[in-house]
C-alpha cells in the first residue's frame, strides 16, 4: 500500500533522507524505527504529501504523492508529532469538523463520530474544550480525529510520546487493534513499543535505511552463552577447536568462572556437542543456553555500521581509508 | 514480499494485560448556582431602579435618576436575569423564567395584533417595546429549554419557538413581499425588517437546541434556506418587473419595487440563505468559512473589536451632534443633505479602519502555522484556494459586522432628529465598504500568511492601512506640472472612493480595483501556501 523508491530530501545543503526505499503491505503494522534527526518525520511528510521529495518516488494507495495529492489524502489518516487541535473548539465539535472535511457523508457521520469517540475512550472529555486536555487525551483526540474517516491507512508520528506508562499501554493497544484492518507505519525511538506491536521494523539512521526485516527474523544470530569452571585458556581453545564453531568470546570472568559467548556456523544448535566436551574434559559445566539477539542489539549495530561522521571523511580522504575514532571523540584517518 | 491479506486476531507479543478503567477524566463539581442567584437579586434592584426612572419619567412626574441612566440599569438588569436563568438548574426558577418567556411573547404577540393607539392600526403599538419584548422572550425561552429536564415540557416549548420563528419570516416575506409595493413599503419599514430579523434570529434559536442530527432539525435548515431562497428570487424578480416592462413594451408601467422593498427582502433573502449554509452544507469551503467565524466569536477578538467599533462610533456621533448644535448656540443648525456624509466623513471614522483590519486578518494564518494546525489542515483532502478563501469570507464577515454596530447611531439619529434623512447613500456607502474592505482583508491576510508572527503580521498590515490613508494627503501638492498626481492618487488611496460614495455615488470602476486588489493579495497568499511544495 506504500512504496517508496529512493526518496531523497534535502533542505537546502541539509540532506534530510537519502535514496530510502522501502515498502509497507496491505494490511501490516510497520514500526518506523530510528534516533532523533534521523529522517522519520521527513519521510511521513512526504508520504503524506504535506512537503515534496527532492528526488525519488513515493506511493500511497497506489497513487503518487505529489501529481495525486488529493487521491493520498483521502486515503491516509495523519497523526503528527505535536498533535496540533484548535484550543477553543469541543472535542465531538472537532472530530464533526474534520469528519465533514474528510468528506464523511451525513447520515453516517454521527454513528462514525460516536464509534471514534468510544473506540479512542474520549467519550467523558466529549464537551470539554480541547484546549483544556491533558496530553493523554489529546494524543487520543487526535487518534480519533486520523481514524475518523475510517482510512486505508494510518500514517502515526511517535504517538506514545509524552505519555504515562498507563496511556503508553492503553494506546499501543489500540494500534495494535487497529492493526489488524488497517495498514499502520508509526515512527518511534522507543524499542519496546516496536517489539510489542510491530510485525516489521525499518530502522534509519541519518537518512539512510540501515534494516528492513520482520521481527522475527531479527532474532537469527543467536549466541550460545557457555559458562564454564576451569581453565580459561584451555576452556577457550577447547571450544575454539569445536567443530562448527566460528568464534568464541570471553563475555566475562568470575571467581573460577567464566561466561563465553559461542557464536556458530549457520546457527547450528551445538549445545549437545559443547555439554559433552566440557563433561569430557572434567571441567563443570554452569550455564549453557541461548542469548536472543534483540531488537535493541540490532539496532545499536546499524548505528555503529552508520556513522554519517566517517562516511563523510572517508569519502573526502579518498578510497581506501578509514576513519577511527579516538578516545576523546575527534576523527582520525588511517590510510 | 509477498503481499499479505488481512489477517485474523493474532497474539500480542507483550504480555496480555487487562484495560484499566478510565483514570485521567478529572471529577466535575458543578458551580453550585448561589453566584448567579446574588447576581439576579440585584439584577432585579437594577430592573426596579430602571424601571422606576422610566415610569416616573413616562408619567411627567419630577424624577431623580435620568431616563438614560434608567434604560442602562435596565438592560444590565435584564443581562443579568438572563445570566442567572442560564445558569439555573432548580426547578421552580427554571419554571419561572419560562412563564416570563411565555408573558413576554404573549405581551409581544398583543402589541402586534390589538390596535391600541389612538390611529386604532394594527401593530402600531409593536415598536419598540413589542419587539423587544419578542426578543428578550426568545432569550429566556431559550435559556429555559436548555435546563429543562421534562422532555415534553421542552419539546413542546422547542417547537412553539419553531414555529414563532417561522410565523414571523413568513410575515415579513407576505407583507414584505406579496403586496403592492407601496404598501410593502410601509410594511418593511421598520416593522417588516423587525419581523424577519426576530424570525431568524428564533429559527437560529431553534435549530440550535434541536440540532442538525435530529431530521427535523435538518429540515428546519432547510425551511430557513428556503425561505430565504424565495424572498431573494421573488423580490430580484419583482424588482427587475419594470425593466423587463420597458424592454418588452408592455401598456402598464410595473411598479418600481427595488427600492426600498425589493433591496430590502433580497438582502435578507441573502441572510437566511447564509444561515442555512451555515447550518446544513456539507461543503469544504462552508465549513471551513464556519469554523473560522466560529473560532473568531469564540476568542475575545471579536467582542473586543465589537465594543471598540461601539466606542468609536459613540465618539462619532458624540462629536457630531456637537457640531451640530455649536455653530450659534440658538440650537441645531440645518444641515445640508446628505447628512450621511456629514457624519460619516471625519477622521474619527477613519481611525478604526486602520486598527480594525489589522486586529481582524492579523491571527488568521500566522496562528496556523505557529501552532502547527498547518499541517494538519493541509493534509487532508483540502485544496489550499479553500483554506484561504474561507479565511478571507470570515474576515470579511466580520469586518463588515462590526461596521453594522454604528447602525445603532443611525438609529439614534433618525430618534432624535426626528426627521427621516435620506437613506440611500447608506446603501452605496456598504456597497463600498463591502469593497474596500475585501481589499483590505485580503491583504492582512497575505501580511499573516508569510509569517508566523501575529505581531509582525500586524506591524505590516497597520502600516499599509496608515499609508493608504495618508496618501491621500498628498493631495495637497497636486498642483500645477503634478496635476496627474491627482488621479493616480483618486485610484491609489481608498478615502475617494469612501467620500464619494458616502455622498451617494456609485463609481463601479473604483469598485472594481478594489476587487481586483483583493484577488490579487489572495492570489499571492494561496501561492505562499502553496510554496512549501516547491521544494
Amino acid at each position: 500500500m506504500i512504496s517508496v523508491q529512493n526518496l531523497s530530501k534535502y533542505f537546502g545543503p541539509v540532506m534530510a533522507i537519502d535514496r530510502v526505499s522501502f515498502e509497507v503491505d496491505r494490511g501490516e503494522v510497520v514500526g518506523f524505527l530510528g534516533p532523533n534527526g534521523a529522517g522519520k518525520t521527513t519521510t511521513m511528510r512526504i508520504l503524506t504529501s504535506y512537503l515534496p521529495a527532492t528526488s525519488g518516488v513515493a506511493k500511497v494507495a497506489g497513487f503518487d504523492v505529489m501529481t495525486e495529492s488529493m487521491d493520498v489524502r483521502r486515503n491516509i489518516g495523519y497523526l503528527p508529532e505535536s498533535v496540533p487541535l484548535y484550543p477553543e473548539m469541543r472535542v465531538e465539535e472537532y472530530l464533526d469538523f474534520r469528519a465533514k472535511l474528510k468528506g464523511v457523508p451525513r447520515k453516517e457521520r454521527t454513528k462514525r463520530i460516536e464509534y471514534c469517540l468510544d473506540r479512542c475512550r474520549v467519550r467523558e472529555v466529549r464537551r470539554r474544550l480541547t484546549g483544556t486536555l491533558s496530553k493523554g487525551y489529546r494524543q487520543r483526540v487526535g487518534l480519533a480525529d486520523a481514524m475518523i474517516a475510517d482510512p486505508a491507512i494510518l500514517i502515526m508520528d511517535e504517538p506514545t510520546v509524552g505519555l504515562d506508562p498507563i496511556q503508553i499501554r492503553e494506546t499501543l493497544a489500540l494500534i495494535s487493534e487497529l492493526g489488524e484492518s488497517h495498514t499502520i507505519l508509526l515512527s518511534t525511538h522507543i524499542l519496546s513499543e516496536v517489539e510489542a506491536i510491530c510485525e516489521r521494523v525499518i530502522i534509519i539512521n541519518a537518512g539512510r535505511i540501515g534494516m528492513m526485516k520482520s521481527l522475527v527474523d531479527v532474532d537469527t544470530k543467536s549466541v550460545l552463552i557457555v559458562e564454564v569452571r576451569g581453565p580459561v585458556d584451555q576452556v577457550l581453545a577447547a571450544l575454539k577447536a569445536l567443530e562448527g564453531v566460528t568464534q568464541v568470546v570471553v563475555d566475562s570472568k568470575g571467581s573460577g568462572s567464566a561466561v563465553f559467548a559461542v557464536t556458530t556456523k549457520d546457527n547450528r544448535d551445538l549445545r549437545e556437542a559443547i555439554a559433552a566436551l566440557v563433561l569430557e574434559k572434567g571441567w563443570s559445566l554452569l550455564q549453557l543456553g541461548y542469548r536472543r539477539r534483540t531488537l535493541e542489539d540490532a539496532f545499536f549495530e546499524v548505528l555503529r555500521e552508520h556513522n554519517p561522521l566517517k562516511d563523510a571523511i572517508e569519502a573526502r580522504s579518498g578510497s581506501g581509508t578509514t576513519a577511527i575514532q579516538d578516545k576523546s571523540g575527534r576523527m582520525a584517518v588511517k590510510r | 514480499m509477498a503481499s499479505r491479506a488481512i489477517k485474523p486476531k493474532r497474539d500480542m507479543q507483550a504480555p496480555t494485560w487487562q484495560a484499566l478503567e478510565e483514570r485521567a477524566p478529572s471529577v466535575l463539581r458543578e458551580e453550585g448556582p448561589l453566584v448567579a442567584r446574588y447576581l439576579a437579586v440585584a439584577s432585579l434592584m437594577l430592573i426596579t431602579l430602571g424601571g422606576a426612572a422610566l415610569l416616573f419619567k413616562a408619567g411627567d412626574k419630577p424624577y431623580l435618576i435620568p431616563p438614560g441612566l434608567g434604560f442602562f440599569f435596565l438592560a444590565v438588569g435584564i443581562t443579568g436575569l438572563l445570566y442567572h436563568s442560564f445558569n439555573e438548574k432548580d426547578f421552580q426558577f427554571r419554571r419561572l423564567y419560562g412563564g416570563l418567556g411565555v408573558l413576554l411573547f404573549i405581551a409581544a404577540v398583543f402589541l402586534r395584533l390589538v390596535p391600541l393607539t389612538e390611529a386604532k392600526k394594527v401593530g402600531d403599538a409593536f415598536l419598540p417595546y413589542g419587539a423587544l419584548a419578542m426578543l428578550l422572550s426568545l432569550g429566556f425561552l431559550l435559556t429555559f429549554i436548555k435546563n429543562e429536564g421534562e422532555l415534553h415540557m421542552r419539546t413542546l416549548v422547542l417547537n412553539a419557538v419553531g414555529l414563532a420563528g417561522l410565523a414571523n419570516a413568513l410575515a415579513g416575506l407576505i407583507g414584505g413581499g406579496m403586496l403592492a409595493p407601496s404598501l410593502s413599503e410601509a410594511f418593511l419599514m421598520p416593522s417588516g425588517v423587525v419581523h424577519l430579523i426576530l424570525g431568524l434570529l428564533f429559527a437560529i434559536g431553534y435549530v440550535g437546541m434541536e440540532g442538525i442530527a435530529s431530521p427535523r432539525g435538518f429540515w428546519a435548515g432547510r425551511t430557513i434556506g428556503i425561505i430565504g431562497g424565495t424572498m431573494f428570487l421573488g423580490a430580484l424578480g419583482r424588482s427587475m418587473l419594470p425593466w423587463v416592462g420597458a424592454q418588452l413594451n408592455w401598456s402598464t408601467q410595473a411598479p418600481s419595487f427595488f427600492l426600498p422593498s425589493g433591496l430590502v427582502l433580497m438582502y435578507f433573502g441573502f441572510e437566511y440563505f447564509l444561515v442555512y449554509l451555515g447550518v446544513c452544507s456539507d461543503n469544504k469551503l462552508v465549513v471551513l468559512t464556519r469554523r473560522e467565524l466560529s473560532a473568531f466569536f469564540f476568542s475575545p477578538i471579536a467582542y473586543i473589536v465589537l465594543v471598540g467599533m461601539a466606542l468609536a462610533g459613540w465618539l462619532n456621533f458624540w462629536i457630531f451632534v456637537l457640531d451640530v448644535f455649536a455653530s450659534d448656540g440658538q440650537g441645531p443648525r440645518p444641515l445640508p443633505e446628505p447628512i450621511f456624509f456629514q457624519f460619516m466623513v471625519s477622521f474619527l471614522a477613519v481611525i478604526p479602519l486602520i486598527f480594525l483590519v489589522p486586529i481582524i486578518t492579523m491571527r488568521m494564518i500566522s496562528e496556523e502555522k505557529r501552532s502547527g494546525t498547518v499541517e494538519v489542515l493541509l493534509t487532508a483532502p483540502v485544496n489550499e484556494w479553500q483554506v484561504v478563501l474561507s479565511k478571507f469570507l470570515a474576515g470579511l464577515r466580520v469586518f463588515v459586522m462590526c461596521w453594522f454596530v454604528w447602525g445603532i447611531y443611525f438609529i439614534a439619529l433618525r430618534i432624535e432628529g426626528d426627521a427621516p434623512f435620506d437613506y440611500r447613500p447608506i446603501i452605496t456607502f456598504m456597497i463600498a465598504l463591502g469593497c474596500m474592505g475585501a481589499g483590505f482583508v485580503a491583504m492582512g491576510l497575505f501580511f499573516s500568511s508569510v509569517t508566523q508572527h501575529q505581531i509582525l503580521a500586524a506591524v505590516l498590515t497597520f502600516v499599509m492601512m496608515m499609508a493608504l490613508t495618508l496618501l491621500y494627503m498628498l493631495n495637497r501638492f497636486a498642483t500645477g506640472d503634478l496635476q496627474w498626481l491627482n488621479q493616480v492618487i483618486t485610484y491609489v488611496s481608498y478615502l475617494d472612493l469612501w467620500i464619494t460614495s458616502a455622498r451617494g455615488t456609485i463609481t463601479p470602476r473604483l469598485l472594481v480595483l478594489h476587487l481586483s486588489v483583493a484577488a490579487f493579495w489572495l492570489f499571492l497568499s494561496i501561492k505562499i501556501l502553496e510554496a512549501r511544495k516547491w521544494s
